[in-house]
């Protein structure tokens, strides 16, 4: 046993005034026997020990003695040591991802996961022998190092009161890493890992590393026994969230021919907890555009596999997905929220969408003479195709830049490739993209037999290349990390798709005249697919409604433009649009609006949404897995190093004095 | 205005009544003692009671008043006749009056001397000879040779005079007590034997002297059974003696063990020297100790 305040132990020296009183104030009642002959040998043998005899019987005493002593301990603040570990070193390795916004942590049990982590820490920090360096190191998404082994506290503390929750997901792998990594270069210092545990198993071959498979067990385990995991949350959730939002566009086309895009807006709702959950989904749009949508939808509980945490049972009960087709014309933000229910996690309450345009695909098709091409072009519902001759397209690019074509969505090359290609989504049918790498091998391969095709792949989705016929094809090299979507025999590619941050392209080595693939009812659907795919990329389609974690594309403008990003938490950050770049904002580590401050065709607002199954499915894990045999089970021992008395010595105090009282007044003997 | 005090002396010892009842009874003495006078006691001597005895040869000088001239008519020899002799019977009261017997919620001095009372009583109307020691330590009182109902009041009166004083000093009384009176009797103690130098050497000497002994052993309830829990002085009543004792009940019972203890000793020792021993708590009424215990032990019938 230990003391905080082992001065408090002076109050053991209220213990000789006591027994001085004692005796100096022992006031005894005179009783005349006839004679104490028969006195003196009853108490012959008690004489031996004749001041400890006085002591022995006299209650009141004793009670007092030990009134003192307890009182002189509860004021030296004794306390336990849990942790028979002095740590000289350790890492806190803190999560400060989506979940741990959860409310339920804390003496309270309303208390954030990470303040009460945080607290933790401080309270931890406060046993540590000064000398003790520490480390503190969060993870979510990212791993960011915050302070190196220090003993300097005001500097932990600092870092401890700047963390706050990002509203990404947990990816603890790469904080694990650094953890294990530090820990082996400082000492074996120990890792405190405060989290709530939702995430999946780590790969023990990664945090290991080449030693893990060469490594015996007993190695492994003792690498892995530096790590304690301390737990923060409830292992229950009453969590019910928005797991996905998306407004899908559907092209309709007007008695003028024009086409406008009805959008409908995709909803999934899903309940963590495993009790039935009836909650109402309101879908409204932020100007009013329409009387806003309400849907009641009952979820069904999902039941957890204790050991491992896992669903188990009908999952598909226990969520909802739901449909609202919003009139047409709507655009702006379109909020989806869970109205009439409260839970202990408010970040995947609601979620939100933003919808800019509402008029179809513009496709360009730079060709002279592909008949199948624009006719499949033609039947890709809601495209707006305009076609123009490579020599005016080539006029126009030397006149103006590829801002000219800005204006499309997809352009699609048949025969003449353009001068360069760096952004947006673009088809090359028998015209080798102008990228680095892609290269003409200067062969032909005719008839190729039994190609192969990569039926992952969205632009093949729906596509076969059985009995398709290519007369001649070129044999292109492509760059490394491009897909081969179909392959000749002799890893000769005849259509390959290509995507960087800023571009698209599909690629056909052959022309569509020289083949039978446009017979066959595979050919519009590969041209939609691809088409569909390489929008992705357009400048015009860059996503106004994102996750967390994923960046913000700002627009470029024609002259520099100083202006401002306005964030959910109601911070003002200072952007510049650039004419040549696309400025990226990746803070997007809250859920909500962002706001960029600048007057049209600049001026836009994003949605960013958390809209994350694993971080909404809250439930904190009680051990970390790592591998399939290793788990770190949660333990408060290593975070709690003392285990402070004073109060049940107090209540001991407390309980002697009234038997005082007691034997004082009723005259009570043993 | 306050009851006037009556004082102890002129309370009587006995009530009449009891006195009555008391007339009933006679000493009893498993011996057959040597009276000094003539009195109603058969003794081993032959003498002139109407009780026959038995015949001898007439010798010269013989009364001729006794020869049995029956016989000489039939044998023609001279034959004394003789007759059993009745003598008195010594009873001796030995009671203590020391300071521990000053004691008691019922006085076990006050009680003592209303049992020698009671017993006097009975050998006075018996015309036994009783002589009353009170030895209070050093010093005495004696009443010797009191014979007679006539002589109640005087004894009664010496009784009631004495006041519980000095030590306990069983030794010095008893071989003071056997320097005066060397005839055999029935020689009753009445004491708490509360004695630091022991009981045993003063019974020993009273039954070498041929005494039909009797011990009392008189206590009070308090002293058996002491009502004690806590931190007491104890005074000792006779030395003065101080004694710390934080009186628990361990120790309380340990003291009622050590007096039960001694009761026990005193009555194996008297047991074995012919000695009766009667235990007399003074929460028992003396009536009740006279006409029923001092019967149970035979010392009246």
């Amino acid at each position: 046993m230990n003391f905080l305040v082992p001065l408090g132990l002076l109050g053991l020296l209220g213990i000789p005034p006591i027994l001085l009183l004692y005796f100096l104030k022992l006031r005894r009642e005179e009783r005349v026997v006839p004679s104490t002959l028969l006195w003196k040998k009853v108490i012959q043998d008690l004489q031996v020990n004749a001041p400890f005899q006085r002591l022995r019987y006299s209650l009141l005493l004793l009670l007092q003695l030990l009134l003192v002593a307890l009182l002189a301990f509860a004021l030296a603040r004794p306390f336990l040591a849990l942790s028979a570990k002095q740590q000289e070193r350790l890492i806190f390795l803190i999560d400060t991802s989506a979940s741990m916004a959860t409310k339920d942590a804390g003496p309270s049990g309303h208390e954030a996961r990470l303040d009460a982590a945080i607290s933790m820490v401080k309270k931890k920090l406060e046993d540590l022998p000064p000398r003790a360096e520490l480390s503190l190191i969060s993870f979510d998404q990212e791993t960011t190092p915050l302070v190196n082994f220090t003993s300097d506290r005001a500097q932990v503390i600092a870092a401890l009161d700047k963390l706050e929750v990002r509203h990404l997901r947990t990816h603890p792998q790469d904080g694990f890493e650094v953890a294990l990594a530090q820990s082996e270069e400082h000492d074996n210092a120990e890792v405190l890992v405060l989290s709530d545990g939702c995430f999946d198993k780590l790969s023990l071959q990664r945090l290991l590393g080449s030693e893990a498979a060469g490594n015996t067990e007993q190695i492994s385990q003792q690498k892995l026994n530096r790590f304690n995991f301390v737990r923060f949350g409830d292992e229950e959730t009453d969590n019910v969230g928005i797991t996905s939002i998306n407004a899908d566009g559907m092209p309709v086309r007007g008695s003028d021919g024009t086409v406008a895009i009805e959008y409908m807006v995709n909803v999934k709702v899903e309940n963590f907890s495993s009790k039935d959950q009836e909650v109402t989904l309101r879908v409204s749009s932020e100007n009013g555009q329409f009387a806003p949508f309400f849907k009641a939808l009952s979820l069904k509980g999902r039941q957890r596999d204790d050991a491992s945490g896992a669903v188990s049972g009908a999952l598909d009960a226990s969520y909802s997905e739901e449909a609202f087709k919003l009139p047409q014309g709507t655009t702006g933000v379109i909020t989806a929220a869970l109205v009439s229910h409260e839970d202990n996690f408010a970040l995947d309450d609601a979620a939100q969408v933003v919808i800019t345009r509402n008029e179809g695909l513009k496709v360009l098709a730079v060709l002279s003479d592909d008949y199948f091409l624009v006719k499949a072009l033609t039947v890709i519902r809601g495209v707006q195709l305009t076609q123009m001759a490579p020599q005016e397209f080539l006029d126009k690019w030397s006149a103006s830049g590829p801002t000219a074509f800005e204006s499309y969505d997809v352009i699609c090359f048949s025969g003449t490739p353009p001068p360069t290609w760096e952004r947006g989504g673009a088809l090359f049918f028998d015209a080798l993209p102008p990228i680095p790498e892609y290269l003409d091998k200067g062969e032909v391969v005719e008839f190729p037999k039994n190609p192969d095709w990569n039926v992952r792949h969205p632009v093949m989705r729906d596509v076969t290349f059985a009995n398709v016929d290519i007369a001649r094809a070129h044999v292109w090299g492509v760059p490394p990390t491009a897909t081969k979507l179909v392959i000749a025999p002799g890893d000769k590619v005849l259509i390959s798709s290509f995507e960087n941050r800023d571009l698209r392209v599909v690629a056909c080595s052959f022309k569509n005249n020289e083949t039978n693939l446009p017979m066959r009812v595979a050919f519009p659907r590969l041209i939609e697919n691809a088409v569909n795919w390489c929008a992705e990329a357009s400048p015009r389609r860059h996503p106004l409604s994102l996750l967390t974690g994923m960046p913000l594309i700002l627009p470029r403008a024609v002259e520099s433009l100083d202006t401002t990003l306005r964030l959910p938490t109601g911070d003002v950050r200072p952007v510049k649009l650039e004419p040549d770049t696309r400025t990226r904002v990746s803070e997007t580590l809250h859920v909500g609006l962002y706001t960029l401050d600048a007057a049209a065709p600049y001026g836009r607002t994003w949605a960013v949404n958390l809209c994350d199954a694993e971080e909404s499915d809250n439930a904190a894990h009680g051990a970390v897995h790592i591998g399939d045999t290793v788990a770190i089970q949660s333990s408060t021992s290593s975070i709690q190093s003392r285990h402070e008395i004073w109060h049940w010595l107090a209540f001991a105090a407390m309980g002697i004095l009234l038997l005082e009282w007691c034997v004082y007044h009723r005259r009570l003997g043993l | 205005m306050p009851e006037a005090i009556e004082p102890r002396t002129a309370r009587p010892l006995l009530t009449p009544d009891f006195m009555a009842k008391l007339e009933a009874l006679g000493l009893v003495s498993k011996k057959i003692l040597a009276g000094k006078l003539r009195g109603e006691r058969r003794s081993r001597k032959k003498g002139e009671s109407l009780e026959f005895a038995d015949f001898r040869n007439y010798a010269q000088g013989d009364d001729l008043r006794r020869v049995d001239w029956s016989l000489y008519a039939r044998f023609e020899r001279l034959f004394i006749k003789l007759f059993q002799a009745e003598e008195d019977l010594s009873i001796y009261l030995l009671v203590d009056a020391s300071r521990s017997m000053d004691y008691g919620s019922v006085n076990k001095f006050d009680y003592a001397r209303k049992v020698a009372a009671a017993i006097a009583y009975v050998g006075l109307a018996n015309l036994d000879r009783v002589c009353l020691n009170v030895y209070t330590g050093k010093k005495e009182f004696v009443l010797n040779d009191v014979r007679g109902k006539q002589q109640t009041m005087k004894l009664f009166k010496f009784l009631s005079d004495i006041q519980a004083e000095g030590e306990t000093d069983l030794q010095s009384a008893t071989k003071r007590f056997l320097l005066r009176h060397r005839r055999p009797g029935i020689c009753l103690v009445l004491s708490d034997f509360l004695d630091p130098q022991g009981f045993e050497n003063p019974l020993r000497a009273l039954v070498s002297a041929r005494m039909d002994t009797f011990a009392v052993h008189v206590l009070a309830p308090e002293e058996v059974e002491p009502n004690l829990t806590g931190d007491f002085l104890l005074v000792d009543a006779e030395t003065g003696e101080r004694l710390d004792v934080t009186a628990s009940r361990r120790l309380v019972e340990n003291y009622q063990k050590t007096v039960r203890g001694f009761c026990s000793s005193l009555q194996q020792f008297c047991a074995a020297r012919g000695v009766a021993y009667l235990f007399a708590s003074t929460d028992l009424p003396f009536e009740a100790l006279i006409l029923n215990y001092l019967k149970r032990v035979g010392l009246v019938k």
